[in-house]
């Protein structure tokens, strides 16, 4: 995989680009909804804060997301943790409204602010190599922010946090009779999920070298991501991986062999349905499931 | 200064009326079955499109055909409901699952309108249109009057519909406790087919007005329901009258606070307000 | 006898399938996109990659831009071609989305080996994919969008098709009301745009022009682009009743602003508004209370160019219907790419930008002289729907009519 740059053409460099962000996006989500049971539809506020970090400390600052992107992903930590607090008392359905709210209000806010470049957007430089080379550089930095996206969420799944989140998700009340610490936990897994999109988004708006407000926290992206973990299961940590590479490819594959567009999203609308119907613990949910080997974790 | 003040009052109730039909609907839908029922504003478009159509090619006043609108819209309901839904009523996330999966029906519904018309614009264009009268300095529009008054009678005979019949009180029932309900001989499936057909069918009226007041076009169903949620969260899923007040306060705030303070900020503000709210008491306003 | 390491063996084997699963996933792309991607052309035709956004906020605009370029691949090749080869286009999808847009001109130009590309649509896409042109020296004529920001990037490849920058788009409105009597002009305005780059753009650079016609701007206010209903603004708006209501808009909020203007009974000396009036829509949807609206186009089917004429008697025989300016602006694009490769007799990337640079090429919306910035000497036009048709105010030596001031009550 870290070969690739050496012989994959620049397309296929920066369709991986954006499967790696997806595969980021998903798992991080699965922290938060899988694993814990809550619901989020605004994860994409993370990304979208991220993306201002990182681009206005490179514009003010002069400062390289590579370097920065860290303190993307707090930032977005630390929006998580403060409107993490009141919101873990709202539990399940609230909690996508909640969420989804909180997106819009960040959304707006940075519309407004002439601060943050308002609704024209940010422009930021471009690497000063080939594009094949500056792809290359994403390409790996995204590589590096989804394997440890995976491995964090691989960590908590064998820790005391993550069967704690699990037993919040299964039964909140039974959960604190036993002395789990619902709140602390819950927001714990808000942080830590909330912390990687942010990384992601910093380098995303040096790779784009353009954002705006509309672009970086578009509420449809949050409903994709939960798609993409139902798809391949959620409170796994190989669903979302599988579900988000197998919506990106089959995205990309519709886009240049089906001509209707709008026949993609009738085809991924039916194919919600068909799962939550059908399989809504997901791919890999159903093969533990069937094949009960340890494989699928 | 009073006048612009009634004024934008006068618009915020109007406005409420007509988000009320939706709301109504989509919060009787959570309160009888806990199902989210995200279809709810495609289902508008689609009543929309019915309209338009039949204005465009047969001359029928859009007035007339909301009853016709109500009922194939109501037996879409009933159809979605009895094929989709129950599948998935009994499981124990219901509220969830059906989100998503009426969040898929709502896109398989708007993607489907694009490709038979196109994603163009379209609004019925009558002689009545945008006209208004105007009594003591203060404009009323004819149409969103219309469309106010058609939707609070509306929205009373449901009330005496739930007060008053079997169907009604077997809804409640329900709403209460759908155990015991069941216990006592409620038919759920049945009752649960024709809550989900009324809410389909309000909004069945709700898109005839969307066509006369608005442009329409297949994604405004996404701006929508992300509204109605907002309100029917606000009034408190499942309370009829919850939604109503909630859907006047938010035609409130957007009418009248984005006079007094720039637009941006002001829906700002309803955020805020809907997030304190949740915050404070997370069932809403006035819900259980 | 040791102790298997369960704990280490189960972490290593799901390590390894994560690794495993990453990797069959990014083979599987791979393959995928080798069985997707196209041999390379036998060197018989000229393609040429572009962006429609058949879906998302702007798919409107797309059958609009593929009709003017299918036209003219259709009308090039009748003509034998370029360079005695024959022309073909590649179109796709790019969801409004500009991250989707760069990453399909990426594709275009390193996996379909196109030839030439032409700009996607609306200045958030052209700003996503600008960069890709430049990094791989490609020439990049757009027809997409017209942000001053666009051109300050010291991009070299870029060229713009739009005669005018947002921001001067109704300079010929102050110009209009310059000309007027001292005493009858009028004297506020309320500007209102939707809060994106390219209606802002406008919304600041109108107030500039009508600032320096020595109008008082009253109020200046953004609401946000998928706004439902505007009556508060309106109302707000009415309160103030200047004589001028200026919207930054696209069309579903123009319509809006249109119908509740009417609604509300606030009937303003001058309603001009940005885009939607020159759009076919406009005056299908709102009929007779269009009239009176002013607004701006780059192109016209009356505009007074070489080419012109039959560009819009081809688009009806082919069509059925009148071309628009996206039509003329679209077109443009293709004229000055087939001007350029006939004038320097070849595909060099480098010496097409040259020629474009240093020569004045006649298109449909007029003769393109350019600077080192890929800006046209050029500029917009403004007119005013009167009795359904519309009539050009400005620039006054193409004017077919005046400005009919003040608006009369809606009907």
């Amino acid at each position: 995989m870290t070969t690739l740059p050496l012989w994959g053409s620049t397309f296929l460099l920066s369709l991986l680009i954006i499967v790696f962000m997806n595969v980021t996006f998903a798992e991080s989500w699965n922290i938060i909804g899988g694993f814990t049971g809550l619901i989020s539809f605004g994860h994409m506020v993370f990304f979208g804060v991220g993306a201002y970090t990182g681009a206005m400390l490179l514009r003010d600052f002069g400062l390289s997301p590579f370097i920065t992107a860290p303190i993307g992903g707090l930032v977005a930590l630390l929006l998580a943790v403060t409107t993490g607090l009141p919101c873990v008392r709202v539990s399940g359905f609230y909690f996508a409204i909640v969420t989804s709210s909180l997106n819009e209000v960040v959304r707006l806010v940075v519309t407004i602010l002439p601060w943050t470049g308002g609704a024209s957007g940010i422009v930021l430089p471009v690497l000063p190599f080939d594009p094949k080379t500056t792809t290359s550089i994403f390409y790996l930095a995204m590589l590096i922010v989804m394997i440890a996206t995976i491995f964090a969420t691989y960590k908590i799944s064998r820790s005391k946090l993550g069967v704690g989140l699990m037993a919040i998700r299964e039964d909140m009340e039974a959960a604190k009779a036993v002395g789990v610490p619902a709140s602390g936990l819950k927001l714990s897994a808000i942080a830590i999920g909330s912390f990687f999109p942010g990384v992601a988004g910093s380098l995303y708006s040096y790779y784009m070298t353009y954002i705006d407000p509309t672009t970086v926290f578009n509420l449809l992206l949050s409903f994709q991501a939960i798609m993409m973990v139902l798809l391949g299961g959620s409170g796994t940590i190989l669903g979302p991986v599988l579900g988000a590479c197998l919506f990106t490819i089959t995205s990309e594959l519709f886009r240049y062999t089906i001509i209707f567009e709008a026949l993609h999203a009738i085809i991924f609308g039916l194919l919600l349905i068909f799962i939550v119907l059908f399989i809504p613990e997901g791919i890999v949910g159903w093969c533990k499931r069937k094949f009960k080997s340890k494989i699928f974790i | 200064m009073l006048e612009l003040a009634l004024q934008s009052i006068l618009n915020g109730v109007l406005l409420g009326g007509i988000y009320a039909l939706m709301a109504v609907g989509l919060s009787l839908c959570f309160g009888v079955m806990r199902v989210a029922n995200s279809a709810q504003a495609a289902m508008a478009v689609l009543s929309a499109y019915i309209s338009y159509w039949l204005f465009v090619l047969y001359g029928l006043d859009p007035f007339f055909s909301i009853g016709i609108s109500m009922g194939i819209l109501f037996t879409l309901g009933l159809g979605i409901y009895r094929s989709l839904v129950t599948r998935i009523i009994n499981t124990p996330s219901p509220t969830l699952l059906s989100f998503l999966l009426l969040s898929a029906v709502a896109i398989v519904m708007e993607n489907s309108m694009v490709m038979a018309g196109g994603n163009i614009y379209r609004a019925i264009y009558t002689s009545y249109t945008a006209t208004s009268v105007e009594i003591a300095g203060i404009v009323f529009p004819i149409v969103r009057v219309a469309g106010f008054v058609i939707s609070m009678s509306v929205i009373l005979v449901l009330s005496l519909v739930l007060k008053f019949t079997y169907v009604g009180k077997a809804m409640r029932a329900i709403t209460q406790d759908r155990e015991a309900a069941t216990l006592m001989g409620v038919n759920a499936t049945r009752i649960g087919s024709i809550t989900f057909g009324i809410g389909a069918a309000l909004s069945g009226i709700a898109g005839v007005f969307l066509a006369l007041i608005y442009a329409f076009y297949p994604a405004v169903q996404g701006l929508w329901i992300a509204k109605l949620y907002a309100i029917v969260i606000f009034g408190g899923m499942g309370s009829v009258p919850g939604a109503m007040l909630a859907s006047m306060v938010l035609g409130m705030v957007e009418a009248v606070i984005g006079v007094y303070i720039p637009t941006m900020w002001a829906y700002v503000v309803a955020y805020i307000i809907l997030l304190l709210t949740l915050f404070i008491r997370p069932t809403g306003l006035l819900g259980k | 006898m040791r102790r298997w390491n369960i704990k280490g063996i189960a972490r290593t084997t799901a390590i390894a399938i994560i690794i495993v699963v990453i990797i069959i996933a990014g083979a599987g792309t791979y393959f995928a996109m080798q069985m997707l991607a196209p041999p390379a052309p036998p060197k018989k035709e000229i393609v040429i990659g572009v962006t429609i956004p058949y879906t998302g906020a702007y798919s409107a605009y797309a059958p609009w831009y593929e009709r003017a370029y299918r036209l003219w691949e259709k009308q090039v090749n009748d003509r034998g071609g370029l360079l005695g080869l024959s022309v073909r286009f590649i179109m796709y999808d790019d969801k409004s989305d500009p991250t989707t847009a760069k990453t399909i001109y990426e594709r275009l130009i390193t996996v379909d080996k196109v030839d030439f590309i032409l700009g996607p649509f609306a200045s958030a896409c052209v700003f996503a994919v600008a960069p890709v042109a430049e990094a791989h020296k490609m020439l990049f004529i757009e027809a997409g969008g017209n942000a001053k920001m666009l051109f300050e990037q010291g991009w070299k490849y870029i060229f713009m098709t739009w005669p005018s920058f947002a921001e001067d788009l109704f300079r010929g409105l102050a110009e209009v009301i310059k000309k007027m009597p001292t005493d009858k002009r009028p004297k506020t305005a309320a500007i209102i745009n939707a809060d994106d780059v390219f209606p802002r753009g406008i919304a600041n650079g109108t107030s500039g022009h009508l600032e320096k016609a020595g109008v008082t701007i009253a109020l200046k206010e953004e609401y946000p682009k998928g706004i439902t209903d505007i009556s508060g603004l309106i109302t707000k708006i009415k309160g103030l009743n200047p004589d001028i209501l200026f919207g930054g808009t696209y069309l579903p909020d123009a319509l809006l602003i249109v119908r509740t203007c009417k609604e509300l009974g606030y009937n303003p000396k001058i309603l001009a508004l940005s885009t939607a009036p020159a759009l076919y829509e406009f005056y299908k949807t709102l009929g007779k209370d269009a009239n009176h609206v002013v607004g701006e186009m780059q192109w016209s089917i009356e505009a007074p160019y070489p080419g012109v004429r039959e560009l819009v008697e081809a688009y009806k025989a082919v069509y059925g219907i009148e071309p628009d300016y996206r039509v003329g602006i679209a077109y443009t694009a293709c004229e000055l790419l087939e001007n350029a490769i006939k004038g320097v007799g070849s595909t060099n990337q480098d010496a097409l930008r040259d020629y474009i640079r240093t020569h004045v090429i006649n298109t449909v919306v007029g003769p393109m002289k350019y600077d080192e910035k890929g800006v046209p000497e050029g500029r917009a036009m403004n007119f005013q729907w009167q009795n359904g048709k519309m009539v050009i105010i400005w620039p006054f030596d193409i004017a077919k009519g005046e400005l009919i001031y003040p608006k009369p009550e809606w009907s």
